[in-house]
């Protein structure tokens, strides 16, 4: 038989054997994606070591003033340079130069009313992530705040007297109802076919809701109670956020270069403004509300070492505020703009135990997100209750009509862009018209993944693929995370203000290259 | 002849499930790709039927590897219709099963010959039936 064997056919043999092994770890690759889900950019400069800087928290601001039933604040969107890798400068765009912007903490049903100066080169529009607002102060797309004194620069000025476009000399007042639960929001850039890399040097910020209900909880508060915001970024050789896009000044060409369409990954994880920081906790309940602030980035979050008892996060809440009632999660994918309140308990870790968080979804640097170290031993005060709000389920009986959305790639304005219905947004064209009042299911599908955002309103995930939701869908959500060939139904009722609203996928990139259609609520 | 277009054909079909890891970790043209290797892949398979019928009549070889053949063409129809229409949970193990069967066919078409002598003075020489094989 050896004989019989010819010295090409043993190799041929040989790389068969190869070619059937790698075909099979193909084939697994299939039902787990490695979860990049984009292009990775990669730094030009060495990275730090992981677990070297404390966690940053953002400073709460402070109003301006107030009156009987309104908080009053002033934010100047600015650039300037911070350390976020250890010896480097790098320049970012930031609500009053920070990066994370300063936390909004309002009381539900009390008006918190912030105005934007713009001493930014470039137009902004300001989007309150998760909030029940009017439309006028929604910051829609091209509802541009221009920047102060430069009202007349070209590429945007060009737009005046466009239908659907309407400027801001300098400022705009963006005023909040809030008439709302308590919730994690966020606030965030939100400039038509800008919002990815005006994002990306840096403007988003927590805005938290509280209400009596929430603080009636006996759940960690106070310095147990800490907002993660979670993205990546790449950085140049010069310190400056590395980012594809075709015109570096932001100004007049849009989108990125094509390889990074589905979406701009960076190499450098950051919580809260700062890389693969470290928190020293004690050994007591925290609670983290975990915000996904990347442009596209997905993000499978788990703790490593796992507690030796018990899940490793038990959710309270998610980006509509608590759920009725906890849920375990021994892992937890979180989208772009998605956010889940949990409660993590390190009393199961011996003091100097070091535990990272880690991303599951991610190999090297990007597999790693943070460190908790438990540093001291305290008493809890705090715990979970088994019930902890109520609401009101809505049933698909209720609703007066579905729509569908399909998203999908597709062409826009004669290139490569991603589409609703087969159409690239535009601010003239009302895709839906829901009646204020009205309950109805909207039935997304998805040909790649694309997390999916709803401006106004608040829904509940129905179905996913035919059958129930995810543990993970629980609750009040603006955005719900649709993977390859999904189709997922949400149901909402339409309620609060007459408007043009927008829908889009929350991934950056793709929001930019037209995924966005319009709703009015008449 | 055959050997070949198996060679071809199998190497084809194990590309797809990487085309498709790619397209699933983020890379969305794969996914066109993809398509377009599936069309290559079928032409294949019709292309292996016929030259399995030559080595059956007149070559005389065995008759299976005309039913494996379509077999797979059948499968890899099926298969394309079920991507066109976003079946994953069908997708994929049709996938499994295509790839095990171009496996088993690969094997089959390259294994040493037992029973056949080889001629005197070479390795590996044809036969009567591995002439249109």
């Amino acid at each position: 038989m050896t004989r019989a064997m010819s010295p090409s056919r043993r190799g041929f043999l040989g790389l068969l054997g190869a070619a059937g092994a790698v075909g099979v770890a193909g084939l697994a690759g299939c039902g787990f994606p490695r979860g990049t889900l984009g292009e990775p950019l990669t730094s030009e400069l060495p990275l730090p070591r992981p677990f070297r800087v404390p966690l940053p928290v953002p400073r709460v601001a402070r109003p301006v003033r107030s009156d009987g039933d309104t908080d009053y604040y002033e934010i100047t969107q600015r650039e300037s340079e911070v350390e976020i890798l250890p010896g480097v400068r790098t320049a970012v765009w930031g609500y009053d130069g920070l990066f994370p912007g300063p936390t909004i903490e309002s009381r539900s049903g009390r008006r918190t009313v912030i105005r934007h100066r713009n001493e930014l080169p470039v137009p902004v529009a300001v989007h309150l992530h998760g909030g029940h607002t009017p439309p006028e102060h929604d910051g829609y797309p091209t509802d541009l705040v221009l920047p102060v004194g430069d009202a007349a620069r070209s590429g945007y000025a060009g737009h005046a007297g466009r239908a659907g476009w309407s400027f801001h000399r300098g400022a705009k007042e963006y005023a909040y109802p809030l008439e709302q639960r308590a919730a994690t929001l966020w606030y965030h850039d939100h400039r038509m076919d800008f919002t990815g890399p005006q994002m990306y040097r840096g403007l988003a910020g927590f805005h938290i809701v509280r209400d009596d209900e929430d603080d009636a909880l006996p759940l960690p508060k106070g310095d147990k109670d800490i907002p993660l915001m979670i993205c990546d970024r790449a950085f140049a050789a010069d310190g400056s956020l590395r980012y594809p896009a075709l015109d570096p000044s932001l100004r007049d060409e849009p989108g990125v270069r094509a390889a990074y369409m589905e979406g701009v990954l960076g190499d450098v994880v950051l919580v809260n403004g700062a890389p693969w920081p470290v928190l020293e906790v004690a050994n007591t309940r925290y609670r983290f509300r975990l915000l996904n602030a990347s442009n596209a980035r997905h993000y499978q979050l788990a703790l490593d070492p796992g507690p030796p008892e018990g899940a490793s996060f038990l959710q309270v809440g998610s980006d509509g505020g608590l759920l009725p009632a906890p849920v375990e999660h021994t892992a937890l994918r979180i989208a772009p703009a998605e956010r889940y309140d949990v409660v993590v308990d390190f009393s199961g870790y011996p003091v100097g135990s070091e535990i990272n968080l880690v991303n599951t979804l991610g190999s090297g640097g990007v597999g790693r997100v943070m460190r908790f170290r438990v540093a001291r031993r305290e008493r809890d005060e705090a715990s979970v209750p088994g019930r902890l709000s109520e609401y009101e389920p809505l049933r698909r009986s209720q609703a007066a009509r579905v729509r569908e959305f399909r998203f999908r790639r597709g062409t826009v304005h004669g290139m490569k862009g991603w589409t609703i219905n087969g159409k690239a947004f535009d601010p003239t064209r009302m895709d839906a018209r829901p009646s204020l009042g009205d309950v109805e299911i909207w039935r997304f599908t998805t040909d790649f993944h694309h997390p999916i955002h709803l401006h106004l309103v608040n829904f509940q995930v129905l179905s996913r693929n035919g059958g129930g939701p995810r543990e993970s869908d629980a609750g009040w959500k603006d955005t719900v995370d649709l993977e390859v060939y999904d189709e997922v139904e949400v149901i909402t009722r339409f309620t609060g203000y007459r408007g043009r609203y927008v829908l889009h996928c929350h991934n950056l990139e793709h929001e930019d290259m037209a995924m966005m259609a319009n709703f009015e609520t008449v | 002849m055959l050997r070949s277009i198996i060679t071809v054909h199998a190497l084809a079909v194990s590309v797809q499930p990487m085309l498709a890891g790619q397209f699933l970790s983020g890379n969305f043209d794969m996914v066109e790709v993809h398509g377009v290797v599936a069309l290559l892949v079928t032409l294949l398979a019709l292309t292996q039927i016929l030259f399995a019928v030559l080595l059956w009549r007149p070559g005389r070889g065995p008759l299976w590897p005309v039913g494996a053949s379509l077999l797979v063409f059948l499968a890899e129809g099926l298969q394309t219709g079920v991507g066109y229409a976003r079946l994953l949970s069908l997708h994929v193990p049709l996938g499994v099963a295509i790839f095990g069967i171009m496996l088993l066919l690969l094997v089959w078409v390259w294994r040493p010959r037992l029973g056949v002598p080889p001629k005197a003075g070479t390795g590996s020489t044809p036969t009567t039936s591995a002439a249109t094989r």
